[in-house]
């Protein structure tokens, strides 16, 4: 293991989403700093990570692009409610 | 503070995603949550029924109205992050003509507004609660509760923007109203350590861009992994990653802390990792087989869905800071989770904690 002895992967990963938004103390995000460059594992682990909330917002945005019709008894049962409750 | 072992979960069941009665801790609309405060950016991570029935469940009608009503969980163009959660806007001057007929009561204005946007709130309903029919009963309840609440709406933000979010507290209300099952954890999916090192070393995954990466969102990989999640974690990162809402947001709408949000979005995404490893490594053979994806199980029997009620040995930890987490109200009382999730405010003090006592 070559990483950094100071911050073990395990805190990395457990903080991951706080170190990568910069909210740790600055002394402990340059203690990850450090670890991040010497720890391969935990590069990869962050960049999987990342890959992970990419496919997140993408898969939305997929759904978006082939969002399919709305059925046409779902949009006469919003109509029909609505105007039974409203009159 | 000793650093959590993620290494003595129990397995967690699972049935079949999308026809699957979901329950899940959700929707507290409107709880107070004193202890929240904003989170920051996510920085580069943030990319940012029974149709021809009436909605069976009128209480949850009652409770998605007065909520649009009050004002409650409604958004407003401060309070939504428009960048990551807005839609094809139809346009303001096109909203402002369909609001001012909708308050006028023309009933085509209505018909145009459905014909107009239930389709993609039903998307967005069917990612919350994953049953069709539950999802058609909440974009009809949403669309209900919306139309009573129009002289709430302020129309700084869009119709659809507004109606996206009344449509996540209606299927979240339903989601909470349809728990019942107990909650597995999920510590299985999350990674291993030995002595503070990775017990196995990441395996790097092939690049992708973000056109392939909605090709594999369309093949439906993405979201197998999300119905593999434990629904508290499922829900947070849904609403949060998929449905790009502020972590603020989420904790307004489901009654938890920011900082329980936050947690819950860490881990998921964490779990989400893991399991979608198996598709995503660069050795991987899914361009070849796109049909032949295989996720990682996590330890969980993914082909039993008889083994969904399976409990971890963790079963009645209760959850700090979580509103409904010792049952009553929300039916449950039966909550699973893993061992590390940290009371508010704890979170930052135990950093420096664990740090000095790690190895």
């Amino acid at each position: 293991m070559t990483c950094d002895k100071s911050v073990t992967c395990q805190a990395c990963v457990e903080f991951l989403l706080d170190y990568l938004e910069g909210v740790l103390p600055q002394e402990q995000q340059a203690s990850f700093d450090q670890h991040m460059a010497a720890c391969p594992n935990c590069v990869t682990y962050v960049e999987n990570y990342r890959q992970t909330a990419m496919l997140l917002r993408c898969n939305r945005a997929a759904q978006l692009e082939d969002a399919p019709k709305v059925p046409e008894e779902l949009v006469r049962a919003i109509l029909k409610a609505k105007a039974a409750k409203v009159s | 503070m000793k650093p959590r072992s993620n290494n003595d979960a129990a397995p967690r069941g699972t049935g079949s995603p999308r026809d699957e009665r979901v329950a899940t801790r959700a929707s507290r609309t409107g709880a107070k949550d004193a202890d929240q405060k904003q989170a920051g950016n996510v920085g580069e991570l943030r990319w940012t029924g029974a149709v021809d029935s009436p909605p069976e469940d009128q209480q949850a009608e009652t409770e998605a109205g007065q909520s649009a009503a009050e004002g409650k969980g409604m958004p407003t163009e401060a309070g939504l992050d428009l960048d990551a959660t807005r839609e094809t806007n139809p346009g303001a001057e096109a909203d402002k003509a369909l609001l001012n007929r909708l308050r006028q009561g023309d009933d085509a204005a209505f018909a145009e507004w459905v014909e107009r946007d239930a389709g993609r709130m039903r998307a967005v309903a069917l990612r919350v609660v994953r049953s069709e029919a539950d999802a058609d009963d909440v974009v009809q309840e949403a669309f209900f509760a919306a139309f009573r609440a129009l002289s709430k709406f302020d129309g700084r933000s869009s119709l659809s923007t507004w109606l996206h979010r009344i449509t996540v507290n209606a299927g979240l209300m339903r989601l909470r109203k349809k728990r019942g099952r107990a909650e597995a954890s999920i510590e299985a999916l999350l990674p291993r350590f030995e002595g503070g090192y990775h017990e196995q070393a990441p395996r790097a995954w092939r690049a992708v861009t973000p056109e392939e990466a909605s090709s594999i969102g369309k093949r439906g990989v993405v979201w197998q992994a999300l119905d593999r999640l434990p629904d508290d974690y499922r829900t947070v990162v849904v609403l949060r990653d998929v449905e790009g809402m502020e972590s603020k947001e989420v904790a307004a709408s489901l009654g938890i802390s920011d900082e329980l949000v936050r947690q819950r979005l860490h881990r998921g995404r964490q779990a989400l990792v893991k399991l979608l490893e198996p598709a995503m490594r660069a050795d991987s053979e899914d361009t070849a087989n796109p049909n032949g994806l295989q996720l990682d199980s996590g330890g969980v029997a993914l082909k039993t869905p008889q083994a969904k009620g399976a409990r971890s040995k963790q079963a009645g930890t209760r959850e700090a800071g979580d509103p409904g987490r010792a049952g009553g109200a929300d039916g449950g009382g039966q909550g699973v989770r893993g061992k590390g999730e940290r009371q508010d405010g704890q979170r930052r003090g135990h950093t420096r904690a664990r740090k000095e006592q790690d190895p």
